[in-house]
């Protein structure tokens, strides 16, 4: 009997075997950057690659692109053609562009709602600059969050609320500052 | 004759010793071996004596010769006396003479379960001298010791010991049943009995605690057990025993009550960290990678970067490397020993880092996880902990998060089912006695000395207070 139990437990817990993935694996997402240019939409993926250095950990930056006339199928180019397992729960910050910013931030909603992989708790951005610049600003992955503070939106209140205010960002003096909010209904 | 029929038992062993005496035309014959008694004063106290006597003196020999354990046996005990160190005169009555050489080293210090304050001695080899140690402490005629002869080839002597009064009978008849069923051809050290003495429904927790202190026994006898004393044998064993008591050291009765608690907590987080760190770290580095922070994890990549195993080999090859350095470490003599831990510890794991096979990481878990589980005294406890550990690995490495928390419940299952002589391994927290966990992990003040477990025993007050 007790030999049953403990078959019927590892069947059940066979189904996690699936989720097996090593750290090495993995191209961990620190930023996405998404646009709209007429009816294309151009996602870039901001993936950070630590090594290690004598006193720590160095960093480095790797971009990924993927375009498409919908937002998914733009994703889903990056992650199917990634040679290592796209990881988008640790993803900090997703920079829209101000042009189309309203189509572009529907689609993602809907998208985010659809997919589980992202991290609710991803900060959305409006930039009002170029976009791949606006990564450059400062190569701290963190560095977008101690710009908005308490003014972040996030992921879960975007998929969740129907009104909503994202803030603003733009390059003044070689660093990210916050202008505005933009609301959206 | 006896004497021919004697000697046909030992014709191929020199060292039994069959002397012919003469007094008054009648013939005495001194049986002994030399290798168990003390030859020196056998001579000068009784054979010196003897060979005084009278043949009149001969019928009452306790009152001519000075040896304060002197008896009258039967012909078929002889050799269980002879062999047990006694002189065996054979008259026309036959008389056994306590005569045992010293072959022990004395009272011994305290080796494995050293403590800061509290008494350094320890038990040895041999029963009278053990039995002497905890008859010093417990000065009361109602210490019992209930002898028993296990080993059909080695016959050697068992103590029950518990006190009349505080012990359960019930559990005397237990232990005396269960060794009664023991068959077998000799005992070595009380760890023989052991197997037949612990609860049938096998776990790696143990059930039964040895120990080479006699103030520990003291106090367990004082709280109701049972202690088994065997000869040859430095460790006596305690039983019943909780879960709780493998957590408890004898320096916790002999410091404050706060810094007990506090000694205490840190051992059962100690007995965690033991168990799931290393499951921990697998789970966050193949499953569950969204339990950690970014930076934890970015910088867990950077070390893992150039590892070529995946990270359950590499717990298993660190883990194993660790036990063979422990092993080596403790069958080395003390001169070589320290060279094989600094070969070990530092060379081959700074080796193994730098030639990219293991992570630093890797070797940090490993190293805390099993350094918190030397913490406890018990090593049936360590090696119960090493084999969780195990476990947690697999069902980390295979399952995740879900794995390691079924793991959890099996572990607390397990706990929880185990009984002890009848009564719940994890008392008092399965099942719950509030009154009870005044001196579990948190001490309370003055509070946890008044009254015994009632598990244990029905004389639950421990002085004459109202």
């Amino acid at each position: 009997m007790k030999k049953i139990i403990y078959l019927i437990i590892s069947i059940i817990l066979c189904t996690a075997c699936t989720k097996y993935e090593e750290l090495n694996s993995l191209s961990i997402i620190s930023n996405i950057t998404i646009e709209k240019n007429e009816n294309t939409y151009k996602v870039t993926m901001q993936e950070i690659i630590p090594t290690k250095k004598e006193n720590g950990v160095n960093y480095n930056y790797k971009y990924r692109t993927g375009n498409s006339k919908n937002l998914e199928k733009a994703f889903n180019n990056i992650i199917n053609h990634s040679p290592k397992k796209i990881y988008l729960k640790k993803v900090q910050n997703i920079i829209i562009s101000n042009k189309n910013k309203k189509e572009v931030v529907i689609e993602l909603r809907n998208y985010a709602r659809k997919k589980k992989e992202f991290n609710k708790e991803t900060s959305i951005v409006i930039a009002e600059n170029d976009l791949h610049k606006v990564l450059k600003v400062n190569s701290d992955y963190m560095y977008i969050d101690s710009v908005l503070k308490s003014k972040k939106l996030l992921l879960k209140d975007l998929s969740n609320k129907e009104k909503v205010k994202i803030p603003i960002l733009k390059i003044k003096n070689k660093e990210l500052i916050f202008t505005k909010y933009y609301y959206l209904h | 004759m006896l004497i021919d029929k004697l000697k046909k038992e030992t014709i191929h062993s020199n060292d039994y010793i069959y002397k012919p005496i003469t007094i008054d035309r009648k013939e005495v014959w001194v049986i002994f071996n030399e290798v168990l008694v003390s030859t020196s004063d056998c001579s000068d106290f009784i054979l010196e004596n003897l060979i005084t006597l009278k043949g009149k003196e001969l019928r009452h020999l306790e009152n001519v010769l000075p040896d304060c354990n002197l008896k009258e046996i039967k012909e078929d005990e002889i050799f269980n006396y002879v062999n047990n160190g006694f002189l065996v005169i054979i008259t026309n009555k036959i008389t056994a003479i306590e005569m045992r050489a010293n072959l022990d080293r004395g009272v011994a210090t305290v080796e494995s379960e050293l403590s800061i304050k509290g008494s350094k001695d320890a038990f040895s080899e041999t029963f009278n001298t053990n039995l002497g140690l905890i008859r010093r402490r417990i000065k009361s005629t109602n210490l019992e010791c209930r002898d028993l002869e296990i080993g059909r080839v080695t016959k050697t002597r068992v103590g029950i010991l518990s006190i009349k009064g505080i012990v359960d009978e019930d559990l005397i008849e237990q232990v005396k049943l269960k060794l009664s069923t023991i068959d077998i051809d000799g005992i070595l050290d009380s760890t023989y009995l052991k197997e037949n003495l612990e609860s049938k429904n096998s776990s790696f927790f143990p059930t039964i605690m040895t120990t080479e202190r006699p103030d520990k026994v003291c106090m367990a006898l004082l709280e109701g057990k049972v202690a088994i004393l065997v000869d040859t044998s430095p460790y006596v064993l305690i039983m019943p025993n909780f879960f709780i008591d493998f957590f408890h050291t004898v320096d916790d009765y002999y410091q404050k009550p706060i810094n007990i608690s506090f000694i205490r907590i840190i051992r059962l987080i100690a007995f965690f960290i033991a168990i799931f760190i290393p499951a921990f770290y697998i789970m966050v580095t193949t499953h569950n990678h969204d339990l950690i922070s970014l930076d934890l994890l970015l910088s867990l990549k950077a070390q893992r970067e150039s590892v070529p195993f995946p990270a359950i080999i590499e717990a298993i090859l660190m883990m194993i490397s660790f036990e063979i350095l422990r092993e080596s470490d403790i069958r080395m003599s003390s001169t070589s020993g320290n060279a094989v831990s600094i070969l070990g510890g530092l060379i081959l794991g700074d080796a193994a880092v730098s030639a990219g096979i293991i992570s630093p990481i890797m070797i940090i878990v490993v190293a805390i996880s099993a350094i918190s589980g030397l913490v406890f005294n018990s090593i049936e406890l360590v090696s119960a902990i090493r084999w969780w550990r195990l476990i947690m690995i697999f069902l980390a490495a295979f399952f995740g998060l879900e794995g390691v928390i079924i793991g959890l419940i099996i572990l607390l299952i397990r706990l929880a089912t185990l009984k002890c002589f009848g009564r719940h391994y994890l008392a008092p927290f399965i099942p719950f006695n509030r009154k009870e966990m005044k001196d579990t992990f948190l001490k309370e003040e003055n509070k946890g000395d008044k009254y015994r477990n009632p598990l244990l025993t029905n004389n639950l007050k421990r002085g004459n207070f109202r």
